[in-house]
C-alpha cells in the first residue's frame, strides 16, 4: 500500500466513524425519552381502594359489583383471606397497592388488610 | 487551470464532492435534529394536557365524593357530613357547567352509576370511584368526565 492510498485509507475511516456517530446520534434523538411519562394511575387506585373499604362498611357489596370497576381487590382479616371478584384468586399481583385499616369485629377491633391491583 | 497539473485538478474535484457530501449530510443531521426535538416537545405537551386533565378530573372526582354530592344530616354540633354516600337530588342539582368554568375546562358531566347501568356520561378524562348512593344504599360508582 503506497502512502497515498494509505492516507486515503485512513480518511475513508475518519469518516466512516463519523457517519456511524451521526446514525447513532440521530437514533437516541429519535428514540430518546427524557423520562417515564407522569402518572396519576397509583394516587387513583389509592383513592378506589380506599373507597372500595367505605363502600363496605357501609353496605355490602358482591362479587360482581367488584368485577365492574375492573380491579381485583384482596381482604385480609382474623387469618382469613377473600378475593373479589373471586377470579383474582389466581391472578398475579402486578403494581398493587395496599392499605391496612382498624375495624370493628364483633365486640373488639381487628386488622383488615386490603390490596387492589389491575388484572 | 491551464498551469496546473493534471493531479491537481482531480484532487479539486475529490474535495468538491467530499464538501458537497459533508454539507448534505449535515444538513440531514439537522433537519432530523430539529424533527426529533420539535416532536419531543409535542409528545412532551400532549402529556402535560392529559395529566393536567386527569388530575382536573381526580380533583372534582374527590370533592364529589367528599362534599359536593354526599348526603349531609343536622346535628346540634353542626352538619355531618357521609362521605361516599351520594345524594343523587344534590348531585343532579350541581351547576356543573359553572363547576367546569371555575376549574378551566370546557365541560364537565358527573352521574351515579347502579351495577349493570350502561354509562352515558363521557369525556377526554374520566374517573369513576366506588360510592354508596344514600337511598337505598346501594353500592355502585361515581363517574365524573372532563372535556
Amino acid at each position: 500500500m503506497s502512502r497515498a492510498s494509505a492516507k486515503g485509507a485512513i480518511f475513508s475511516l475518519e469518516a466512516l466513524l463519523a457517519l456511524l456517530a451521526a446514525t447513532a446520534l440521530l437514533y437516541a434523538a429519535s428514540h430518546h425519552v427524557a423520562s417515564p411519562a407522569p402518572s396519576l394511575t397509583n394516587i387513583y387506585e389509592y383513592q378506589v381502594l380506599n373507597d372500595f373499604l367505605e363502600v363496605r362498611s357501609k353496605t355490602t357489596f358482591t362479587s360482581g359489583y367488584a368485577a365492574e370497576s375492573g380491579f381485583c381487590l384482596r381482604l385480609e382479616q382474623d387469618g382469613s383471606t377473600e378475593y373479589l371478584p373471586n377470579r383474582c384468586a389466581s391472578s398475579a399481583q402486578i403494581n398493587p397497592v395496599s392499605t391496612t385499616r382498624i375495624v370493628a369485629s364483633g365486640t373488639g377491633f381487628t386488622e383488615l388488610k386490603a390490596t387492589l391491583w389491575k388484572p | 487551470m491551464n498551469s496546473s497539473r493534471p493531479s491537481q485538478h482531480r484532487r479539486g474535484q475529490a474535495l468538491l464532492l467530499d464538501s458537497v457530501l459533508a454539507a448534505l449530510l449535515a444538513l440531514t443531521l439537522l433537519v432530523a435534529g430539529m424533527h426529533a426535538v420539535s416532536s419531543a416537545a409535542e409528545s412532551a405537551k400532549q402529556s402535560q394536557e392529559t395529566i393536567s386533565e386527569e388530575a382536573k378530573a381526580i380533583s372534582l372526582a374527590d370533592w364529589l365524593i367528599k362534599e359536593g354530592a354526599i348526603f349531609t344530616t343536622g346535628s346540634p354540633y353542626g352538619p355531618i357530613s357521609h362521605t361516599h354516600e351520594i345524594d343523587e337530588e344534590k348531585l343532579n342539582s350541581l351547576d356543573l357547567h359553572a363547576l367546569a368554568e371555575r376549574i378551566g375546562t370546557n365541560d364537565v358531566c358527573a352521574e351515579f352509576l347502579r351495577t349493570n347501568q350502561p354509562q352515558s356520561c363521557s369525556g377526554r378524562a374520566c374517573i369513576r370511584r366506588p360510592a354508596v348512593l344514600h337511598s337505598p344504599m346501594e353500592a355502585g360508582y361515581l363517574v365524573t368526565c372532563i372535556g
